[in-house]
């Protein structure tokens, strides 16, 4: 008996009865059972000093990485240790092994959010069990339930859905975290089986690279880090890599070894302007002009790479002065459009070859300026793209440009003449210009810079864009690994490569014509994609908050809107589902619109009605797992085993191994695919269903998903391991090393590129022991680019260039957008975050402000009267938000800087940092029925933008101040 | 119905038991805790116990992780109540809640009572086990007690009594001890 205790009525009659150890938590170490072991004689304890006697040893270590998108400087290897089924810790692995003597090693790989991933797994924000919604959709009320109530409620909507509406109504919102493993396959595959859609999220993410997809047909062009020791001078532009790439940065500083300057052209002194040798301010959404200046300094002093340009570009080829298009076969005999023109310094044209970009002796020029006979007998003058090009560039002189863009005359010579005198220049590549309005422009007028003095293809030099490197099984997993699902490849799309090669094609070209089909009508059993830009626009209302873009943006030919139904009506650019046909389901995979989407306010008031069904699948409640009907909580990334993406700066496949069990009933993301394709499978045979059409006329085979799914059980829903090995041999790039290999050592070398159409456009020879350089298959190669004129094309005659001016790079002033406000809204990736996973990780938040912020320049903030700490209200003629202040020396007049990624439910307040960001689609952007301009995966699709939204901002009164402080 | 008859040891590890379940899930518990201490689970237990409890989907819930509530590192709490229960025999099953959640620690508490009562008559036995659950609960429990009642006061019934009676339940105990 127990002494001071009363017994009240503490237990149930009878429970007493059955009074028994009940431990569902806890086994006995020694093996035997719970209740011999409370029979032992317990071991002595004197004091909590007692337990720590014992020497820690951990139960094991696994190799691990980390699923998510840190882009430029994904990934790295981790050792991750584990005690009693929990991760406790991670450490980086460092065992890169160096190329060369003379260059750094990519050792130790890793960075703070990394590191506090053991953390992240197990914060109270993780999802543990299915949840269905109990109240109103973003009510906050939910009930848990059990995986077979969710998915068989799930499975009956997708049926519903698919019988009623069509197949096109089912979309999987997909974010930028995709792995291109196989968790994303069996995703893909379920999409492909029942012809659902998938969203191609590069375009609302805004990392478009619009500029290099523009001149390259291609955005895919990115070096290995170790190239970067034997660049003269590396520009960071359009980047923060002291911030965004911690595991990459050191290469940029320590090529300062090597006696490399560092130039950083940024409107704020940033983190890695503080890195730079030479530190160029520049007006926030003006880096065009600079560049342009630049450009006009080469052509001006004398210092183009003629034969370079000649050779690869598009500048000696021949312009109609009457249409101010290419002078074409077409129109001299009747001939192919396809066919363009040079002139020799005879006057004699010369068609360019579109098999090669070899001159063999040939020297066009550059200057020709003739006139020519026309198959209708007409003659017209034709000038070459170089000449109007220099006509154009005239006006960019120094002082000129001082006044668009801030910066003095003196330092733009100085840029120039460092930039003209390098030998080897290269540039540290971010995603920051695409999210300007006009940044296809800058991004146009920088990539000139580089071509004009032939700074490409060799050791320390050339121009990067976006970084991807693939395995290239994934689409063979996707489509099926059975004969029969071979049979269908191959005869729906291997002939077609068959023909292409036959015809000279290179395989960049038809894989790139792979990529674009993907939105269109994919054959080889392959998804269905659809830009998110465009779905988020169109079907999310996103386009409504730009109605007034007419106001905003000076030069338009036409509303927005307008332009935007002109193009989906005339098929520029393909849409799923079509323009009037609402979406129904959205499955959120790795995504997070309401946080991410600019203008994403609209989402929840336009599109969310429209739904029957949201369904978000993540380990953490995100601000769009908020807004769902079912939370279905995926296993974290130590709990899986998988490989994910990476970029050529990185060339090394990275695995993550299940170091732990699944906490609570969440489940890996290809479990929860492979079962709902069962569950879809026994609701429709129990519904008597068996063969349904697709809206593309493809026969959906409900009542056999399952089977299909599995490929006849070969994959089932807890083969994720087996399957992610499938998939890399599978590969031609991965496939040299055994999947279990690959496990333990957990990052293997890419041995080529592969045909991945995520990667083919690098266009390079990826070696084992030599850093990797992009595009050398056409500088020394001579193949081809995939653009119209087979060349690096800085004239683009299509009649939206033409009508917005905008056919050779130039210079427009950032627009309004949000309204004529003094402020501009400028953005970017902190250290601690990059994407909003790690945003309300406690340990990040440590390290920095931890709730929303904006930073702005002292003298702004003193003729506001705002401190630092102060709150504030952001707002402009869309929409406010509420942050605190950030006042800081390094940002320019009239610059603030809004950080991205906090989650919504992170702001005071109903608005966040999205509610002010209407961002107008860019009507160029809406291009098609062209050679090059067209969609494709992750590129050629119209952008997002944000880093140009106007605002003011005012401090909030006393009373409001003090409620936020308590609350 | 009050009686003042002592709690025995047996019947204060059931009650452990009974709270560690209560904690597990929204009518966890039901067949063991009397209802007119813990109140019987609404209708609406489901989300009336993510509400309390699953700070993931609502801004007033209270974590049921002792990491939460405390300033120590996360891992070093981990690494101390692993400690805890391999000092005393216990591994953590693969799929079990993580070593801090209040149930695994209310669960240990049932297992260290519950070997209490086996041990009747072992003086020496019964010192050590109730020196440990005096420790244990002292640094650990009734503190992460403590705090978690600090958070119930917006709950639903059964959930505000939950806490308010596992609180009360452990100051008691820990007040039993007296001097060991
Ligand atoms: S950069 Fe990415 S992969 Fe590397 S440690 Fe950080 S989060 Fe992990």
């Amino acid at each position: 008996m127990s002494k001071g205790v009363s017994r009240r009525n503490f237990l149930k009659a009878g429970a007493l009865a059955a009074a028994s150890l009940a431990m569902p938590n806890f086994l006995a170490r020694s093996g035997v059972s719970l209740t011999a072991l409370a029979a032992e004689t317990p071991p002595d304890f004197n004091s909590s000093l007692d337990v720590y006697r014992k020497h820690w040893t951990w139960d094991k270590t696994v190799r691990g990485t980390h699923m998510i998108n840190c882009w430029y400087q994904a990934h790295c290897a981790f050792d991750v240790y584990v005690k009693d089924g929990i991760v406790f810790r991670e450490e980086q692995a460092a065992e890169y092994k160096q190329l060369r003597p003379e260059l750094p090693d990519m050792n130790p790989r890793g960075c703070q959010k990394g590191c506090s991933f053991s953390h992240r797994m197990y914060e109270t924000n993780r999802i543990k069990h299915p949840m269905r919604r109990a109240g109103g959709r973003g009510s906050g009320k939910w009930e848990q339930v059990s995986w077979d109530d969710a998915l068989n409620d799930i499975a009956d909507k997708f049926i519903d859905t698919i019988i009623k509406e069509g197949t096109d109504r089912v979309i999987w919102d997909l974010g930028p975290d995709i792995n291109i493993g196989a968790a994303n396959a069996a995703q893909a595959r379920l999409a492909q089986l029942t012809h659902s859609i998938c969203l191609d999220s590069n375009s609302s993410n805004g990392d478009g690279h619009r500029g290099a997809f523009e001149t390259f047909g291609n955005v895919y062009m990115e070096r290995s880090l170790e190239d970067y020791f034997y660049s003269d001078v590396i520009i960071i532009w359009g980047a923060n890599p002291i911030f965004t790439s911690i595991p990459n940065a050191h290469f940029f500083t320590e090529a300062r070894y090597n006696g490399t300057d560092i130039v950083c052209i940024s409107p704020d002194y940033s983190a890695s302007a503080t890195k730079a040798d030479l530190w160029v301010p520049v007006k926030p959404g003006t880096d065009a002009a600079l560049a342009l200046a630049i450009c006009w300094q080469i052509i001006d002093g004398g210092h183009v790479n003629e034969s370079f340009v000649s050779e690869q570009s598009d500048l000696p080829i021949l312009i109609r002065a009457d249409t101010g298009k290419f002078l074409t076969g077409k129109d001299l005999d009747g001939g192919l459009d396809s066919t363009f023109y040079t002139a020799g310094s005879d006057g004699k044209l010369r068609e360019v070859d579109r098999k090669s970009l070899e001159l063999e002796g040939y020297k066009a020029d550059l200057e020709a300026s003739l006139t020519v006979k026309l198959a209708d007998g007409k003659e017209v003058p034709v000038r070459t793209v170089y000449t109007l090009l220099k006509e154009r560039l005239s006006v960019y002189t120094p002082e000129a440009v001082s006044e668009m863009c801030g910066t003095a005359p003196k330092l733009i010579r100085r840029l120039a003449k460092m930039v003209i005198n390098a030998k080897a220049l290269s540039n540290v590549s971010g995603s920051s210009m695409n999210k300007y309005f006009h940044g296809n422009l800058t991004e146009r007028a920088m990539i000139l810079i580089w071509v004009l003095l032939g700074q490409m293809g060799r050791p320390g030099s050339g121009y990067s864009a976006f970084g991807f490197l693939a395995n290239d099984g994934w689409e063979d997993y996707v489509s099926g690994l059975r004969i029969k699902d071979r049979i269908t490849f191959g005869t729906e799309i291997g002939l077609d490569l068959m023909w292409d090669w036959m015809k000279g094609e290179t395989s960049e070209s038809f894989f790139k014509k792979l990529s674009t089909s993907q939105f269109t009508d994919p054959g080889g059993n392959l998804p269905i994609w659809t830009s998110s830009a465009l779905f988020w626009h169109v079907h999310g209302g996103v386009s409504e908050l730009a109605e007034q873009a007419d106001k905003w943006v000076p030069d338009l030919k036409k509303p927005v809107k307008e332009a935007l139904h002109e193009s989906l009506e005339k098929k520029w650019l393909p849409l799923q589902p079509p323009m009037g046909k609402h979406p129904r389901i959205l499955f959120h995979y790795c995504s997070n619109p309401l946080r991410s989407v600019r203008g994403s306010q609209k989402l929840t008031e336009v599109l969310w009605p429209k739904l029957s069904l949201s369904v978000a699948i993540d380990f953490r409640m995100s601000s769009t797992a908020k807004q769902a009907d079912y939370v279905l909580p995926a296993a974290a990334w130590y709990e899986v085993t998988d490989h994910k993406w990476v970029t050529p700066l990185v060339p090394y496949n990275h695995v993550t191994n299940k170091a732990v069990e699944p906490l609570g009933e969440s489940k890996p993301d290809f479990w929860i695919f492979t079962m709902l394709a069962k569950h879809i499978e026994e609701r429709a045979k129990s519904r008597g269903l068996d063969v349904v059409e697709s809206h593309m006329g493809k026969e959906i085979r409900l009542a056999n998903l399952y089977q299909d799914m599995t490929m006849d059980g070969r994959f089932g829903e807890d083969d994720l391991d087996s399957a992610a090995g499938a998939i890399l041999e599978q590969s031609s790039n991965l496939s040299h090393v055994s999947w279990e290999e690959q496990k333990e050592t957990g990052f293997v070398r890419y041995n080529s590129l592969g045909l991945s159409p995520l990667s083919i456009g690098n266009a390079g020879d990826l070696k084992n022991d030599e850093p990797f350089i992009p595009l050398t298959h056409h500088i020394d190669g001579k193949q081809p680019y995939p653009t119209q004129t087979r060349r690096i094309q800085f004239y683009l005659d299509h009649p939206l260039y033409l009508d917005h001016d905008e056919h050779l790079p130039r210079f427009k002033a950032p627009p309004s957008i949000g309204g004529d406000y003094p402020l501009i809204m400028t953005g970017g990736h902190t250290r601690w975050s990059v994407h909003s996973v790690w945003r309300d990780n406690a340990l990040m938040q440590r390290l920095n402000r931890g709730q929303p912020y904006i930073v702005m320049g002292q003298e702004d903030a003193g003729t506001r009267s705002i401190a630092d700490g102060d709150w504030v209200r952001c707002f402009n003629d869309v929409g406010e938000f509420i942050v605190r202040a950030k006042v800081i020396t390094g940002a320019q007049p009239g610059q603030t800087i809004m950080y991205h990624s906090w989650e919504n439910y992170q702001f005071a307040g109903s608005g966040d940092a999205r509610s002010v960001s209407p961002s107008p689609i860019n009507p160029v952007e809406l291009a098609g029925d062209h050679a090059h301009l067209k969609i494709g995966m992750l590129e050629g699709q119209p952008g997002c933008f944000d880093r140009d939204t106007r605002i003011e901002i005012e401090k909030l009164s006393a009373e409001d101040s003090a409620r936020l402080r308590q609350g | 119905m009050v009686s003042n008859e002592p709690i025995t040891v047996l019947e204060r590890s059931i009650c452990y038991r009974g709270l560690a379940e209560a904690y597990r899930s929204p009518a966890g518990g039901v067949g063991i805790l009397d209802e007119s201490w813990i109140p019987p689970p609404s209708e609406n237990a489901k989300s009336e116990f993510l509400e309390a409890f699953a700070p993931a989907v609502s801004t007033t819930a209270c974590a049921l992780y002792q990491s939460a509530h405390s300033n120590r590192e996360q891992t070093s709490l981990y690494e101390e109540l692993i400690r805890w229960y391999d000092h005393f025999g216990l591994q953590r099953k693969a799929k079990a809640e993580l070593p801090d959640h209040v149930s695994v620690e209310l669960e240990f508490m049932h297992f260290l009572t519950y070997r209490e009562h086996v041990s009747a008559g072992d003086e020496h036995a019964l010192t050590t086990l109730r020196r440990a659950e005096k420790e244990f609960l002292t640094k650990h429990l009734h503190p992460f007690s403590v705090s978690i009642l600090g958070h119930s006061e917006t709950f639903a019934n059964r959930y505000k009594y939950l806490c308010l009676e596992h609180e009360l339940f452990v100051r008691l105990h820990l007040q039993d001890f007296g001097e060991i």
